[in-house]
């Protein structure tokens, strides 16, 4: 059929099904553009990570909280395997077992920042902004700490976008590039742990 | 979708969790060890940096699938 012979209607369907056929291309692009910005995120934690080695070394108070700081881990730790859970059921249509592991993601999150909030008010009188240690620490943390915060708006958004139906195992994009942030959050907090705790 | 497939993507699925909580379970166990090294070593900088890189690894390879970039099944 040539494009004289179609409908104006049919022509559109065409054009319709052109742009879905390039739209199939998108996810990989997506991907590309997801680890540019993962990418650039690493540079900037890495100055503020470079900040602290330079401004007082493997200098640490004797007051740091490291039982609180080891529970956190394995906190977050545990937030990112029930993240991928949730991004792995989905891929395979289980909505239910995604919906119950982005909550559990969810909660882990929050109860993360609730003990970033506890240390962060130890952390006011022992160590405070002005002292060396103290402007390493709460610049790392506090950066930190905003990630994740993004990190779990954009999961409740996810969870509210697959209460209402829409991901499946042909199109979980928008799963997949949150669960991608909340495991980049889980990877600087490896990093920073030591850095602020153990080295 | 047919029995089969279903199967298929059963097993898929069953692979790909057992993968996720192996990973998981090893980074637990490698963050205790990191903890108690930080503890009793007097100098744990150098002792923990594979610790680090290792953990890093894991989660970048089987959370964030980044050897995928680089493959045509992705």
């Amino acid at each position: 059929m040539t494009t004289l012979d179609t409908t104006p209607e049919e022509t559109t369907a065409e054009s319709h099904g052109e742009y879905h056929q390039d739209m199939s291309f998108q996810p990989k692009a997506n991907r590309i553009g997801l680890w540019l910005f993962i990418v650039s995120e690493m540079f900037l934690f890495g100055a503020f990570l470079s900040a602290r080695w330079f401004s007082t070394g493997t200098l640490k108070p004797e007051e740091l909280n490291q039982a609180l700081a080891l529970l956190l881990t394995i906190v977050l730790l545990v937030s990112s395997i029930s993240a991928y859970l949730a991004e792995t059921s989905i891929k395979y249509d289980h909505r239910r077992n995604f919906i119950l592991f982005t909550v559990f993601t969810i909660v882990m999150g929050l109860i993360f920042m609730g003990g970033v909030s506890i240390e962060i008010k130890e952390a006011l009188h022992a160590y405070p902004p002005e002292t060396p240690y103290g402007t390493s620490y709460f610049m790392l943390i506090g950066l930190h700490a905003f990630h994740v915060i993004t990190g779990l708006l954009a999961l409740t958004m996810v969870l509210i976008l697959g209460l209402k139906g829409h991901y499946g195992s042909k199109q979980y994009w928008g799963v997949e590039g949150v669960v991608k942030y909340w495991h980049f959050v889980d990877l600087a907090w490896v990093i920073i742990y030591p850095t602020l705790y153990l080295f | 979708m047919t029995t089969q497939q279903q199967t298929i993507d059963h097993e898929n699925l069953k692979k790909a969790t057992r993968k996720g909580i192996i990973a998981a379970v090893i980074l637990a166990v490698l963050t205790v060890i990191e903890f108690f090294i930080a503890t009793g070593v007097e100098n744990p900088l150098l002792p923990l940096l594979p610790f680090v890189f290792l953990k890093g690894w894991i989660i970048l390879d089987t959370f964030m699938h980044v050897r995928a970039l680089w493959s045509d099944d992705h």
